[in-house]
């Protein structure tokens, strides 16, 4: 392995790439789709055939672009990185789940599979060598 | 001493593809011809081109690791302000152009420096040198012990 603070500067581009990633998606679906609209248009009418409750596409659809913002917000300053990182990855097995069920195997390849790899990345990384990060700034 | 030399070559593929990338970035962006790419081409090929000597090359990665999270964050705001489907961002920006980068700037990270060998910094800094001193010294101990 590299020395420690290379392996920080590279959990440092994964952490933050990440975070951009999910928090930009957060911020349009919240605030130019809305929680409601996006979870009518993206998970209640493409799954209103399927065996899965209304309710729970609802209460899904509008907690994931709020998940995705406070969650990327935190994976990118890097403060409370732990827990968002559990949140996104509810997020990520969530919409696997969701794209398998109507979709074929390859539509996690451009979206899910990425974003996976890089949660790892810093997921699998101790987070004492996270240092370009608020939560070690503060601690 | 294989485990070493796989190592170095294990290294020197990944530095040297990554010096690849940026070197090349940086000449395919010269025609563009804006001041702003101008600025970028030269940081890419100085960039590029250190990393594929093997010289300076951490600080190298440090310098691509601030531009490509700063270039993240330019498509992000990008992507809030044109927005590409539900996620905003530009998925080919992203997956083709930002994610290998930061792919091959990570592993790089994560390999340790004192094992590239087949680099500039690792004749600069007598690691070569040290290196085959040792072997030669290990092929003479077992003659001089008969």
């Amino acid at each position: 392995m590299g020395t420690a603070s290379d392996r920080s500067w590279a959990i440092f581009v994964a952490r933050t790439i990440l975070g951009v990633v999910f928090c930009i998606a957060g911020i349009h679906k919240t605030f130019v789709y809305g929680p409601l609209e996006h979870a009518g248009r993206l998970f209640v009418e493409p799954y209103a055939d399927t065996f899965l409750p209304v309710w729970a596409l609802w209460a899904t659809g509008t907690v994931v672009p709020i998940v995705e913002l406070v969650a990327g917000a935190l994976v990118l300053v890097g403060f409370w990185t732990r827990p968002a990182l559990v949140a996104l990855l509810g997020v990520l097995v969530l919409v696997t789940f969701g794209h398998l069920l109507v979709q074929p195997a390859t539509s996690i390849v451009p979206f899910i599979m990425p974003r996976s790899t890089l949660l790892l990345v810093v997921l699998l990384m101790p987070p004492d060598e996270d240092r370009y990060s608020l939560a070690y700034l503060f601690r | 001493m294989t485990r070493t030399v796989e190592r170095a070559a294990a290294i020197f593929l990944v530095r040297s593809m990554l010096g690849f990338v940026y070197l090349f970035a940086g000449i395919q962006r010269i025609p563009n011809g804006t001041p702003f790419d101008y600025a970028v081409a030269v940081l890419e090929i100085g960039l590029g081109g250190l990393l594929l000597a093997g010289f300076w090359s951490r600080r190298a990665l440090r310098c691509l690791a601030l531009l490509i999270v700063g270039i993240t964050l330019y498509y992000g705001i990008d992507g809030l302000r044109n927005p590409m489907g539900v996620t905003a961002m530009n998925i080919m920006v992203v997956n083709f152009y930002i994610l290998p980068r930061a792919a091959l700037i990570i592993v790089n990270l994560f390999l340790p420096a004192e094992d590239d060998l087949l680099s500039v910094d690792a004749i600069v800094d007598g690691r070569v040198r040290r290196l085959s001193r040792g072997a030669q010294a290990a092929a003479r101990t077992p003659s001089e012990s008969v």
